[in-house]
């Protein structure tokens, strides 16, 4: 099955699920500021990478884990998914969607943008990183109720 | 075999159309008659994101309209990589953005089709929007896909 967490921009919460889900995080304690940003696209993907799903890698059972950033097309791109399924004959087994943006607080949002968007990294990777701690255990959460889900 | 997708960002059927003037259900000329546009337009239009297989053209490819699903740049690599990820070929897809762009008028003329009272209303609206929009319309899809459009194509039957 392939699992693709999402989220607004692609690279923070739906980054640290495919990270937690991947094991490359422990999913019972946050992880420190380092362990962090040594994650694979962590608060390093822009705009531009928007829509684009992209390979994070195999969890254990042989699950494809993948991230993406949609911008505000949250709903669009489930409506289209969905139609492309039907279209194309995928099954619905073979994928699924996860919205991790529930789990964005005011720290990661005002961070993100700071950082991603106005490009001020040295002021917006602090308040990132700050957000991303306080949501950490229940991102895990979340992504420990997918992984017994599937 | 390739699939093509028209698509427009707003409420109004623009990419509805394009599909159907590739596949030959419009004509390339502006000839515009009511109920063949109120044949076309799904009943929910302008409610959601709106995605069709509109059908196949002569040539064997498929042809699909979306539109009022958000910015085109995001569509495009939300189709492709869904596609890519469930092993589908993406080598032929062709995302055909109209770029033409709704206003009040069009948007409200979508409005009126959805309400069932003003729906005849809605439906002069959206041809007489559809009438000057037609020779971009159609110029663009001359543009983007001139081969498929020749003459000997056999799903190009004009309408009377």
């Amino acid at each position: 099955m392939n699992i693709i967490y999402h989220c607004y921009g692609g690279t923070h919460s739906s980054v640290m699920a495919a990270a937690v889900h991947l094991g490359w995080l422990a999913g019972d304690k946050t992880p420190s500021r380092e362990e962090i940003l040594g994650v694979s696209y962590f608060d390093t993907r822009d705009n531009g990478t928007r829509g684009e799903i992209t390979y994070m890698g195999d969890d254990a059972r042989g699950h494809r884990v993948y991230i993406v950033g949609r911008g505000n097309s949250a709903r669009p791109m489930l409506h289209i998914t969905h139609r492309l399924s039907k279209i194309f004959g995928i099954e619905e087994e073979k994928y699924r969607f996860v919205d991790m943006s529930g789990h964005v607080n005011l720290c990661m949002r005002v961070g993100g943008v700071l950082s991603r968007k106005f490009k001020l990294v040295k002021m917006g990777r602090p308040l990132v990183l700050t957000g991303t701690r306080k949501a950490y255990l229940a991102i895990a959460e979340h992504v420990e109720e997918v992984k017994n889900s599937i | 075999m390739k699939h093509i997708f028209y698509y427009n960002s707003g409420l109004f059927p623009y990419a509805c159309f394009a599909s159907a003037v590739h596949l030959g259900i419009l004509p390339i000329e502006p000839f515009i008659e009511t109920e063949h546009i109120q044949n076309l337009i799904p009943e929910d239009t302008g409610r959601s994101v709106q995605f069709y297989y509109m059908g196949t053209d002569g040539y064997q490819n498929n042809i699909y309209a979306l539109w009022n699903a958000g910015p085109p740049e995001i569509v495009k690599k939300i189709i492709c990589s869904f596609l890519e990820i469930c092993g589908v070929e993406t080598g032929e897809i062709y995302f055909l953005d109209t770029g033409l762009k709704g206003d009040l008028h069009s948007g409200l003329s979508v409005l009126l089709y959805n309400w069932s009272p003003a729906r005849t209303a809605g439906i002069k609206m959206i041809c007489r929007r559809l009438s000057r929009d037609y020779e971009k319309l159609t110029g663009f899809i001359i543009k983007s896909a001139p081969e498929r459009l020749t003459k000997n194509a056999p799903y190009q039957i004009m309408l009377p």
